[in-house]
């Protein structure tokens, strides 16, 4: 069934997840920042992205911010708040913990999401990050 | 507006206000993946050496700020979203007390990828002026308590906030960045007392109202994802006179082509600002009144440094001049009006404390030299107004 498997060494890794729905999911940095800050909207096939964070002030989401992304969860929300209050976009869907987070992602199409540590189950699909890791190191 | 009134306009904020910060902030958020409801609350407190600015400012504080809104996005389905926002207002004696439907709109996504949008919405839509004008009422969103006057009037809020016709709108993933274009056509609201008042003081008996629609446009790069962003906006919009009965206007017309200029920049810890706004206006067939097209040209330079993810500082300099060929304001003095209705000079600085991600508070400090900015209603004799005043303004802001 579920198996679950958590790097306790490093509980702030952050691991990006997909529905195993998602078929082309980000294979860059810049596809990353592309969908959280709704510049994308829709996956290359057409259908809608559905994103799902943790609060603005939770230490993950903050590391999934700075440390992915290098983008601060202020500047995130100053892009969110100007497509809800415009009525031209949806911001993300806001999860409070990280089994509701697996839920959300496992239950939701073409949803896109964050964990700490690492997964293994097979409705959802664990990004590579490697590529991330070639952009610090430069 | 009567004691009994204010007082009961009053205790449903203050209801308002309590209930939202009760109830726990995840409350309604989501009612589904595709559906979501958000909203917002906003209470402002001015305080002014001389002049008003949103009601009795002067020597007194004045509560006469208030924004409570409420909106609905649906996804309905890959290609098409609803969305709509309830808005209730009171600025001063410009806008007593007004709830009305701030946007409502069908968009169609006609192309949907990972590097390309392009669709159209119906209805009505917030026109893309300069950085701010599609969020200017909601107080997250704004650098500040008082937008900068030199591109974002209040004077003439109501004509270019929004417009009831269609937008065409799209972007692309360019290099680095996304070049994005939106175009909006329709009918724009009429409430245009200041922007009469200021053009014909008592003079006029008549109303100046659109009867055609307006065009607005914008184009952006963004780079960095909102790293760097530069855009240019562009607005038409036209004005016509209906003379009351005895009036000596003849039923002339009123135009103003603004063109606007953006830039900013939002680092980690610095952010830096600029917007420019040139404006040919045209002001024809009054008859008694001599045809006239003066020149605007405006701009501000904002500068924002961020103490932690908590506070974060301001200071901006503001300048209005209303018709380039006089900006000291001589044509006023020659009616017997002050000459510093003709420009603005504004210094501010202020500080916002983000208390949580849902509730704001902030403060500034405004040094005015000039007078074109504030407001005929709140000033009802220009003759008593102070070119030199001192504006204070504290806001406080809750959204859910």
């Amino acid at each position: 069934m579920v198996c679950l498997f958590f790097y306790a060494t490093n509980s702030q890794a952050v691991s990006l997840i997909v529905n195993d729905s998602v078929v082309s999911p980000p294979s860059s940095k810049q596809d990353i920042r592309n969908i959280f800050t709704l510049q994308q909207n829709s996956w290359p096939d057409g259908s809608r992205i559905y994103i799902f964070v943790f609060p603005d002030d939770n230490p993950l989401h903050q590391e999934f911010s700075r440390s992915l992304t290098g983008i601060f969860p202020h500047q995130y929300r100053r892009i969110w708040n100007r497509y809800t209050f415009s009525g031209t976009g949806i911001a993300p869907t806001i999860v409070e913990s990280e089994s509701e987070m697996l839920d959300k992602i496992s239950q939701t199409k073409n949803s896109i999401g964050y964990i700490s540590g690492e997964i293994s189950r097979p409705d959802i699909k664990v990004i590579n990050l490697d590529f991330i890791q070639e952009i610090i190191d430069e | 507006m009567n004691n009994y009134f204010r007082q009961f306009i009053f205790y449903v904020n203050v209801s308002i206000l309590f209930s939202i910060i009760l109830v726990p902030s995840a409350f309604a958020i989501e009612l589904a993946k595709n559906l979501q409801l958000h909203g917002f609350f906003t209470q402002g407190a001015f305080y002014s050496t001389d002049n008003n600015y949103n009601g009795k400012s002067d020597d007194k504080v004045s509560f006469d700020q208030t924004e409570i809104a409420a909106n609905i996005f649906w996804q309905v389905n890959d290609r098409i979203d609803f969305s709509a926002q309830a808005l209730y207002r009171r600025a001063g004696k410009v806008e007593s007390s007004d709830l009305r439907v701030d946007y409502a709109m069908m968009s169609v996504n006609l192309l949907s990828n990972d590097i390309s949008r392009f669709g159209i919405r119906l209805g009505r839509i917030k026109n893309p002026i300069g950085l701010y004008n599609e969020t200017r009422d909601v107080a997250f969103t704004t650098p500040s308590i008082l937008l900068p006057q030199s591109i974002y009037l209040e004077r003439s809020r109501s004509l270019l906030l929004s417009a009831d016709g269609g937008q065409l709108f799209g972007s692309h993933q360019l290099g680095n960045g996304w070049l994005s274009f939106k175009l909006n056509y329709g009918k724009p609201h009429n409430d245009n007392d200041e922007i009469q008042k200021l053009i014909f003081g008592d003079l006029a008996q008549g109303d100046l109202e659109a009867e055609d629609n307006m065009l607005s446009g914008q184009i952006k790069y963004s780079l960095d994802n909102d790293k760097y962003i530069f855009a240019l906006s562009y607005v038409d919009v036209r004005l016509d006179y209906k003379p009351g009965s005895t009036d000596i206007l003849a039923p002339g017309t009123a135009r103003f082509t603004p063109y606007i200029l953006s830039a900013q920049y939002n680092g980690e810890k610095w952010g830096f600002t600029s917007e420019y706004y040139y404006s040919q206006n045209e002001f024809e067939d009054y008859v008694v009144v001599q045809d006239a097209f003066p020149v605007s040209e405006n701009w501000y330079l904002q500068g924002t440094y961020r103490f932690s993810s908590k506070w974060q500082g301001i200071v901006r300099y503001d300048v209005n001049i209303l018709d380039n060929d006089d900006p000291k304001g001589k044509s006023f003095e020659m009616l017997g009006l002050p000459a510093h209705m003709g420009f603005t000079r504004d210094s501010m600085i202020g500080l916002r404390w983000d208390i949580t991600p849902t509730i704001m508070l902030r403060g500034e400090y405004h040094y005015i030299d000039g007078t074109s900015w504030v407001s005929s209603a709140d000033n009802p004799d220009r003759n008593k107004t102070k070119q030199y005043w001192d504006l204070f303004a504290l806001q406080l802001s809750l959204r859910f």
